[in-house]
């Protein structure tokens, strides 16, 4: 006897030069899940932006001037993790989905295992890393970020398919403590692109397609395409502008920092990028 | 004058800390941030608060006050307690940016 797999939605929404209201999706999607049940994968990109963890300073993670001068915004998303440099050779995924009982760093696992699977099937030798991080050999192509609620899930992470990986080194800010253990001095050394590594131009939509298939494959689903709808999309800009566009948000840790004084008006200055 | 902190926990997660000392040395205001995860949110505020009061070189003791913390009220992936007061230990003044 067949299993009937579960269904969800295949949801290919973006605002790439908003990548405020992008994320106020995300959240979104998790009110969806919680009231009505939808379960959904999103395929999403943003257009230059630099997109920190719930508990990271925008000031300790990125190069300030670089991104004022060269107009990357700046933005925090809801989930934990580090910060990541978007554009459009950047390929995001978000799954929103039920499990009862498991904790982040499984599901980590369950979703990275299946990002690795997909570029296997392109050809790279790619591995999960824990915690959330999925490589090519020794060099990071995607990161993972998110959220477990009662019972509900929300996973988000980012593929570096042409991502431009100078422009990411720039704008930036990586400690030697981190890159400390890696045997490298430069973020350039530590990342790279599914391009780079297949040796042409691999498009988002490509590896887009790869992904549907390790997603639905490892988590045992069929989709169905659909667009937002009134009500979420209602809802994520109310979020955006009563949360992700407020200075509130991007300096959410200021307000207790030493260093709130000499920050502030720097964090006023990245919204309006 | 602020002091900045940063430790790698086994794993590759980062802690930062930013904080101020009163005239014994002791710590007056600090806040944590990093690439690691907690849960709820504001434990991280919790956290930062709650070393105030307790000199930076004192690892077991800051490591006990975020222990408590973490126990009481919630859940943290890719750090320990250990891993705070490493990064509290290694607070130093710095002329980098920004």
């Amino acid at each position: 006897m067949q299993l009937l797999m579960e269904e969800w939605r295949l949801l290919r929404f973006e605002s790439p030069e908003n990548p405020n209201l992008n994320l106020a999706v995300e959240e979104a999607l998790l009110k969806s899940l919680s009231e009505k049940g939808v379960k959904t994968l999103r395929f999403w990109r943003n257009s230059k932006a630099v997109v920190i963890g719930r508990f990271q300073c925008p000031l300790l993670e990125v190069n300030f001037e670089e991104c004022v001068n060269k107009g990357v915004k700046v933005v925090r998303r809801h989930t934990g993790g580090g910060a990541v440099y978007h554009d459009m050779g950047n390929l995001n995924f978000t799954l929103v989905f039920t499990k009862p009982l498991r904790e982040l760093p499984d599901i980590f696992r369950e979703v990275g295992e299946a990002v690795a699977e997909g570029l296997r099937a392109l050809g790279l030798k790619s591995s999960f890393k824990p915690m959330n991080d999925v490589a090519v050999g020794q060099r990071k192509v995607a990161g993972l970020a998110g959220y477990v609620g009662k019972g509900v899930v929300l996973v988000h992470g980012c593929l570096l398919v042409s991502t431009d990986i100078d422009m990411l080194s720039r704008v930036l800010s990586v400690s030697r403590e981190k890159l400390r253990d890696k045997f490298v001095t430069s973020v350039r050394s530590r990342v790279t692109t599914v391009s780079e590594e297949l040796g042409r131009d691999a498009s988002t939509r490509e590896v887009e397609e790869m992904l549907l298939e390790a997603f639905k494959h490892a988590l045992s689903f069929e989709v169905y395409e659909e667009d937002l709808s009134r009500e979420e999309l209602a809802y994520a800009e109310s979020l955006y502008q009563e949360k992700y566009s407020k200075a509130e948000w991007l300096g959410w840790l200021c307000k207790k920092c030493p260093l709130r004084n000499e920050h502030w008006s720097m964090i006023e200055r990245l919204l309006r990028v | 004058m602020v002091l900045i902190g940063e430790h790698k926990a086994v794993g590759g997660k980062l802690i930062k800390v930013c904080l101020t000392l009163d005239e014994e040395g002791k710590i007056s205001q600090a806040m944590f941030s990093g690439d690691f995860f907690v849960d709820p949110p504001d434990l991280l505020v919790e956290l930062s608060d709650a070393i105030r009061g307790v000199k930076p070189e004192d690892v077991d003791q800051v490591e006990e006050r975020v222990r408590r913390v973490i126990e009481g009220r919630g859940v943290a992936y890719g750090v320990s307690a250990r891993d705070f007061a490493e990064a509290v230990a290694k607070a130093r003044v710095t002329n980098e940016a920004p």
